[in-house]
């Protein structure tokens, strides 16, 4: 049975579109990762599921009861925010054991002190108990805010982007962290993120958001493998996928400004004669391309224009035609600035796009 | 004090003396009233001023009792003298004056407590109250709203109190608690409105929204979080507030004759047969400081951060 689902649910603020009827539906159990930009809606949908803001439109849904209209309060979901917001005048101990106090939960004076001391056990903050937020730092605050989150037994976990403020070595290690919690508790999670690493490596599934509306819903793999459209497709990887217009030309692909005739699948050749398409936009990611060194039948040559080393991999940009493209290839092959490289892409590995709408040709 | 360190010098010493002489200008009226208040009967208005004189209580009696003046060629026996009390035997030596009962300034003091404490409690649960609405819900109209509410600072309230006289005398609150406690609270919620308003502003609302998402209503939410993470800014309005009602003195002399008279509308009747007593209006005047002085050195902390609020930015 799904634990939560979003029917049709649209939110407006003074007149502008938020969320345009989302339909979502997450399962028992699942780690589902709402991934988009600034303004896309996922901090919207968030804060509709948890009664912080009211639907204009559409059902919200939780293990089977519609909620729209129950407070805050009244719904047992527990959310971490992005800015932490512990209470400050309160100590880390009475901030955990604040959501056990509600009149609404009849816990003992004992039961909440377990209860406390299992989530800071958890969550390793037991030596903070003390403490007043003012006194811990950020990830140590981050930590007491998923601990007022995991202390009750609440339907559903809803974190609103909680790694964003912490420093990038902070974030992994909070990252792993909390990919264990989520397994050890096998509770539902709604995580919200910007951050495709955060998403490819925690979720097991995403929703990408674009703009109040849902791109695709997928396995990180299937997002990432099998993008929907370009948004998806640019949005998810770094550095960001090559897209070139091109036109069909019987059993090729003409990459114009490439200057370049790359040959399709058998899959990818049929579909477009079906659907009598001509102009498409040809997408390959960066990693897809190789370097080999005689010319194949699927091969561009071009030159380095300049170079990005990360230590790992370099990032070519090249300039092919009059066009450019970018590559991640292994430092070991020692290409510099300014060689002339031939290139090697999989029709297999390609995706390709409608020029107009930008949805995969599948 | 670290600032302060940082001068070198003449600079430094500069500051100190600076410092040090606008402090003394502005205690002088202090060390006036409380001189005046321990000067003897027949020092007080002795010219040249002594400076050098013997301390007396005896203005503190007087303000507390009611007296008269025995007839001329009288005095009290031996015995009568014997039978009196240290404090009506002080009163006779000063004045020549006998006690006759307990003075008025006991009750005008009550007053000034009771009407001064009732209304910073109401102007402060009210304020909080309408400043928090105001701060975190839409409210229809709310900049005219807010501009109605301050608008009834704009005039000295000196100047509406003809007709606040003409309406209580018509409603029968003249003279009485309620009216003056009404009255402050109504000239006073405005200012307690907006001060709070920008405290309750910088409380991200991010905290109201954890809490009631952990289970509490609004109203709990109020109660628990936003309310502890105002205090400061409710002590500097309770301080401010406190003071505007107990100086207050137009409406309480104009309103006021007896039942809820209060202390400021009392003191400047200290005229006796002996002629003005400016002894025992200092003395009282002394008294009268000290709550607002107790309340302000216990709330200064509170005081510095509320005056300079919306000062500092997280």
């Amino acid at each position: 049975m799904a634990e939560l689902k979003l029917n049709g649910v649209t939110k407006k603020f003074n007149g502008i579109t938020a969320l345009d009827s989302l339909e979502l539906e997450v399962e028992n159990g699942e780690f589902f990762v709402l991934l988009g930009p600034t303004g896309a809606g996922k901090t919207t949908t968030l804060r509709l599921i948890a009664g912080l803001e009211k639907a204009d439109e559409g059902d919200i849904i939780l293990g089977g009861d519609v909620i729209n209209s129950l407070n805050p309060a009244d719904r047992d979901v527990a959310m971490v925010f992005q800015y932490y917001t512990l209470y400050p005048h309160m100590t880390v101990k009475e901030n955990l054991a604040f959501p056990l106090k509600s009149r609404r939960r009849n816990f003992s004076e004992a039961e909440i002190e377990e209860m406390v001391l299992k989530a800071a056990k958890t969550l390793k903050i037991e030596s903070k108990l003390e403490r007043k937020p003012t006194e811990l730092s950020g990830g140590e605050m981050q930590r007491v805010g998923i601990g007022r989150a995991i202390v009750r037994n609440p339907r559903i976990f809803l974190m609103d982007e909680p790694l964003s403020n912490l420093d990038a070595k902070l974030r992994e290690s909070m990252r792993s962290e909390l990919a264990r919690l989520h397994i050890d508790m096998g509770e539902t999670f709604i995580y919200v993120t910007h951050d495709q690493v955060e998403a490819m490596t925690m979720a097991d599934r995403i929703g990408v958001l674009n703009e109040g509306r849902l791109m695709q819903i997928g396995t990180p793999d299937q997002i990432y493998n099998k993008p929907a459209n370009t948004f998806v497709a640019t949005f998810v990887g770094s550095p960001q996928i090559n897209l070139i217009e091109a036109e069909v030309e019987g059993n090729e692909l003409n990459l114009r400004s490439l200057q370049q005739k790359i040959s399709m699948n058998a899959a990818q050749n049929k579909v477009l004669k079906e659907k009598g398409i001509t102009k498409i936009l040809y997408g390959i990611r960066p990693e897809e391309i190789s370097v080999v060194t005689a010319k194949g039948r699927n091969c561009c040559s071009g030159s380095v224009k300049f170079k990005q080393s990360m230590g790992a991999e370099d990032i070519l940009n090249l300039n092919i035609g009059t066009g450019s493209m970018k590559a991640i290839v292994s430092p070991q092959l020692g290409i510099k600035e300014g060689d002339e490289v031939i290139l090697n892409v999989e029709a297999d590995r390609s995706h390709l796009f409608d020029l107009e709408t930008g949805d995969a040709i599948r | 004090m670290a600032e302060i360190r940082q001068y070198k010098g003449i600079k430094h010493y500069l500051v100190i003396i600076v410092l040090i002489s606008i402090t003394v200008i502005m205690m002088i009226p202090l060390f006036y009233i409380v001189n005046t208040s321990f000067r003897p009967w027949a020092e007080i208005k002795s010219y040249p001023p002594k400076l050098v004189y013997e301390p007396s209580i005896g203005s503190y009696i007087r303000v507390f009792t009611a007296r008269t003046v025995y007839p001329s060629g009288t005095t009290p026996s031996d015995e009568e003298l014997a039978a009196m009390t240290w404090y009506e035997q002080i009163v006779y030596k000063d004045t020549n004056e006998e006690v006759v009962r307990r003075g008025d300034f006991p009750k005008r003091y009550a007053n000034s407590l009771l009407i001064s404490i009732t209304t910073t409690l109401l102007t402060v649960i009210l304020g909080t109250i309408a400043a928090y609405g105001f701060s975190r819900f839409k409210v229809r109209g709310e900049g005219n709203l807010l501009f109605f509410i301050l608008s009834t600072r704009m005039l000295p309230p000196v100047i509406v109190v003809i007709p606040v006289f003409l309406m209580y005398r018509t409603v029968g609150l003249n003279d009485s608690y309620i009216g003056l406690i009404l009255l402050y609270t109504a000239f006073n919620v405005s200012f307690a409105v907006w001060v709070l308003k920008g405290f309750i502003d910088e409380i991200p609302r991010e905290y109201e929204e954890a809490a009631m998402v952990d289970g509490y209503t609004r109203w709990e939410t109020f109660r628990k979080v936003v309310l502890p993470q105002s205090v400061t800014g409710i002590a500097a309005t309770a301080v401010f507030v406190f003071i505007f009602s107990w100086n207050e003195y137009a409406f309480a002399f104009l309103l006021t004759r007896n039942t809820a008279q209060t202390v400021p509308a009392w003191l400047p009747y200290q005229m006796g047969v002996l002629g003005y007593d400016w002894g025992a209006a200092a003395a009282g005047s002394v008294l009268f400081l000290i709550p607002a002085m107790i309340l302000t050195i216990l709330l200064r902390k509170h005081l510095v951060r509320g005056i300079s609020f919306g000062a500092i930015r997280k």
